[in-house]
């Protein structure tokens, strides 16, 4: 189940660039933390931890492969939250051509 | 408080051929919410608009749909900084949103940013309102769980 505390975390962990970088590279296909560590300019310990906060969040899942643990993105709750964000665009979006109308004509009765 | 919260969503950017006072107006008094926030599916009858425009004070509106449905919004404002910045929180939907209103030239450029609430402000009942969205969404894109991965 989808609980409120992941999807904070999922949005607050997107926050980093660092994670979304990550986030980008697995979308690629899967990638042990040793692999996801060469670009940066970060220690594998770095990388662990930031993949420890995208796992907590449900953005990504490892799984056991013999002595390699690699790591998978969870494109499902990218995909939720890309809906949700989309879902308020489409509202505000909305909302503010209406609002662009409201003061173009509130102006013109000035 | 900065609109360029860690971990904010951009929402919707747009550039109004009008004053920052005037949006501001459009955004703080019963009438301004009424003539826009029902967006082109619903109206908003004026006098349904409340405002109370201070930190911790509400502002409420019914959103009336084509088909004469009638659903009551509720807000609570967190920060109020005429005429540039409000914040104010949906506790239904767990949703804090940042409005900010920068003056440009003889216009105004308007940003609307947003974020899920911190759990601590975050009432019981707003929680499961917002679980209970999330798992229509689950239903919807029918996910399916492998159990051979951990989280």
């Amino acid at each position: 189940m989808t609980s409120v505390l992941e999807l904070d975390a999922a949005f607050a962990a997107l926050g980093d660039p660092v994670r979304r970088a990550l986030v980008a590279r697995l979308a690629r296909g899967d990638a042990t933390v040793t692999e996801l560590a060469e670009p940066f300019a970060l220690t594998q310990q770095a990388i662990s931890h930031h993949v420890g906060v995208l796992r907590r969040c449900g953005l990504v899942e490892q799984r056991r492969d013999g002595a390699s643990r690699p790591c998978r993105l969870r494109a499902d709750r990218l995909t939720q939250l890309s809906t949700w964000i989309d879902d308020q665009r489409r509202v505000w979006e909305d909302r503010l051509d209406v609002l662009e109308r409201h003061l173009a004509d509130d102006g013109t009765t000035r | 408080m900065s609109a360029e919260l860690h971990g904010d969503e951009l929402i919707a950017r747009r550039r109004l051929a009008a004053s920052a006072e005037r949006v501001w107006t459009a955004f703080t008094t019963p009438a301004g919410i009424a003539a826009f926030w029902g967006g082109s599916h619903a109206t908003v009858p004026p006098e349904s608009v409340e405002v109370d425009l201070r930190p911790g004070g509400e502002f409420a509106l019914d959103t009336r749909a084509p088909g004469g449905a009638t659903r009551r919004l509720r807000f609570v404002y967190v920060s109020v900084v005429a005429p540039r910045e409000l914040v104010f929180d949906e506790p239904v939907t767990g949703l804090r949103s940042t409005v900010t209103i920068r003056p440009d030239g003889d216009g105004s450029d308007l940003i609307v940013h947003q974020r899920h609430l911190p759990p601590e402000l975050r009432t019981a009942q707003a929680a499961s309102g917002l679980t209970s969205i999330l798992e229509a969404l689950d239903l919807h894109l029918g996910r399916t769980r492998n159990t051979m991965w951990s989280r």
